[in-house]
């Protein structure tokens, strides 16, 4: 494996806001959803469950009740947390694990994505009962997450806070804070 | 009965600007936004008021006068901008303030109220 290749994914990834109409194969979306299954889950219990969208009408139909969606994307994938599959010893539903594990699988298909030279977004501002609607999702299963993909636009993607010096060590404290 | 993408609806006397598919979306958008806003940080509340009025004027571009066709095209160029300086309150603030007084001048230029007077 080369290393640097897997960094510099990293390091250039972005969130996409705004997407062209250029499809996204099948083939492409299950490589995502493949970097997805490889995510890191807390205690191995595979809480998720993901719902793949290519159809134009039902992204339509999913934008339309999510107001977090300024993309227009060509494919979406919903991550759900599955309820049935908390652990006994956490079945409260807010329990942090599960929601851990909605972020790494996110993270490991926007960088799939990238790696694709597709770009992502992820959406937070949903109507979870709408969703849950909209995709005929049992009551188990709690949408948590949008992940839109598609093919970046040219141009500014007009980023939701200014650019800002990040760096690893504004953000690090060694040993002690 | 017409498909729903046939029916129009009757945005203002003069005339047909959004289809029905559109005043539902919008709708649908609004509602929802309803609901998000109750988790969402505050200030997205507006941020999501202008997303609004941007897919209006995305809808009422293609059907619009050519005097209303100039504002949407205000709106359309100037509320991703505005939104993105969010986080800056002062000049997410100043760049409302100007776009509400292009709404405005707008108002009064094409207004046969005020020209009347």
């Amino acid at each position: 494996m080369d290393g640097q290749v897997v960094l510099k994914n990293i390091k250039t990834r972005r969130v996409i806001r705004s997407m062209t109409d250029q499809p996204v194969e099948r083939v492409q979306l299950e490589e995502i959803l493949e970097a997805a299954r490889w995510a890191p889950a807390g205690g191995n219990k595979r809480m998720l469950r993901f719902v793949a969208i290519q159809e134009s009408e039902t992204l339509r139909l999913l934008r339309m009740v999510s107001p977090g969606m300024s993309q227009r994307p060509m494919a979406a994938v919903v991550i759900c947390r599955d309820l049935d599959k908390l652990p006994p010893c956490r079945l409260l539903v807010d329990d942090p694990a599960s929601y851990i594990d909605v972020g790494a699988a996110m993270q490991n298909m926007m960088l799939a994505a990238h790696a694709l030279g597709l770009g992502s977004g992820p959406v937070t501002s949903f109507s979870k009962e709408a969703v849950r609607v909209l995709l005929n999702l049992p009551a188990n299963l709690v949408p948590e997450l949008i992940l839109c993909v598609g093919y970046p636009s040219a141009g500014d993607q007009l980023p939701m806070r200014p650019k800002q010096k990040v760096t690893w060590q504004s953000l690090t404290d060694w040993e002690r804070y | 009965m017409p498909p729903i993408s046939d029916c129009w609806i009757l945005f203002m006397t003069e005339g047909m600007v959004i289809s029905e598919d559109q005043g539902v979306e919008l709708l649908a958008f609004l509602i929802t936004s309803a609901r998000c806003h109750l988790d969402d940080p505050p200030d997205y509340g507006s941020m999501r008021l202008l997303d609004a009025a941007e897919r209006l004027s995305d809808f009422m571009k293609e059907r619009a006068s050519p005097e209303t066709q100039q504002l949407l095209a205000l709106i359309l160029k100037e509320s991703p901008r505005v939104q993105s300086t969010i986080a800056d309150r002062d000049q997410y603030t100043s760049l409302l303030d100007e776009l509400c007084r292009d709404v405005a001048r707008h108002l009064v230029e094409h207004s046969m109220v005020v020209a009347d007077r």
